[in-house]
């Protein structure tokens, strides 16, 4: 045995996500964002500007102050399925809870500067993009498009997924596509994003469900902890 | 290579050294807690070798092991505890600094 402590690492982290059910609730999310959007939309279209002002600060409570609470269900739900799906196949693994930032005044001050350079350089190259690029490629499925094709790119270099490569090139052509063939400066827009990235994600992982059911039947009774005191 | 350099290199942890324990060790110092199951899976070993390494690790205090039940399933949760993952991390920095030793030698 030679073991590469690094990949060993990476293959345990990357467990989470080898069944494909992690894909498919982001899916199911994504599918209720563009609920929440339609249907805010519909409110604000018979009820007024008033309204849809008071539809647009409710979307942004649910969407920021709401999102703890929806990523904490969410994690629930798919740990709920994987105890039942998952960890009789292929095995029981609890991961560590993300450290909490150390808040010292020094980390605090340093945070600030990097998040005001951060922003004045991000904002200048904006500037810059904005005059050499087309109207469509700055627009709000465009950008969301790139945002999470790069998330999901880096997840996927972290965690040795290939899937995740495609799933991100999928991501920016999906928000490309949208801004070309809808409004890209109306809300609706951001909602067939959403909603055509939700049936993607739910498309590939269930396939990644399928090839993990196939590749890992459910052991013999009796066969799936066999530990022995020595 | 100075007499101290190698005798420092004689000082590690011989216990995590080994490579099918140092695989266990890696694998549960990435997570809070994961089952034999997964530990066999994960490390390729059979299920008596396994359970040796596992029983000699909870016998030095770097793992702690407990036998719970999912239903009607057995299910042994191993997980290091905080000497295992001292340990661990005491071996990193050793095999670091055995690399970072043999390399400046070499120059």
């Amino acid at each position: 045995m030679n073991p590469d402590i690094d990949k060993m690492a990476q293959r345990t982290r990357r467990y989470w996500y080898e069944d494909g059910l992690v894909e498919i609730a982001a899916g199911g999310v994504f599918l209720w964002g563009t609920t929440v959007i339609l249907v805010s939309a519909a409110i604000a279209a018979v009820l007024g500007a008033p309204a849809a002002l008071v539809v647009a600060a409710g979307l942004i409570f649910l969407t920021t102050v709401g999102a703890m609470t929806v990523a904490k269900g969410v994690r629930r739900a798919v740990n709920a399925v994987k105890n039942r799906v998952t960890y009789p196949r292929t095995g029981y693994v609890a991961y560590r809870a993300p450290k909490a930032i150390k808040r010292s005044p020094a980390g605090m001050i340093g945070l600030a500067i990097l998040t005001v350079a951060g922003s004045v350089i991000v904002a200048a190259g904006l500037g810059v993009l904005a005059r050499r690029l087309p109207d469509w490629a700055l627009s709000m499925p465009v950008s969301e498009g790139v945002l999470f094709g790069l998330l999901l790119a880096l997840l996927g270099y972290r965690l040795g997924l290939a899937r995740f490569y495609v799933l991100a090139a999928l991501s920016a052509l999906v928000g490309a596509g949208v801004a070309l063939t809808t409004d890209p400066y109306n809300l609706l827009s951001a909602a067939v994003y959403f909603g055509a990235m939700g049936i993607v994600l739910i498309g590939s992982g269930g396939l990644a469900l399928r090839d993990y059911l196939r590749q890992n039947p459910l052991p013999a009774d009796g066969d799936a902890d066999e530990y022995e005191e020595v | 290579m100075a007499g101290e350099d190698i005798r420092n290199m004689l000082d590690v942890d011989r216990l995590v050294h080994e490579p099918a324990r140092l695989a266990i060790m890696t694998i549960l110092y990435t997570v809070e807690a994961a089952d034999f199951l997964f530990l066999k899976r994960q490390t390729g070993l059979t299920k008596g070798n396994l359970s040796s390494h596992l029983s000699r690790l909870e016998g030095a205090g770097y793992v702690a092991i407990e036998k719970t039940f999912e239903g009607k399933i057995p299910r042994t949760i191993c997980r290091l505890t905080d000497a295992g993952r001292k340990a661990f991390e005491d071996y990193r920095d050793w095999l670091k600094n055995a690399i970072k030793s043999t390399e400046s030698k070499q120059k």
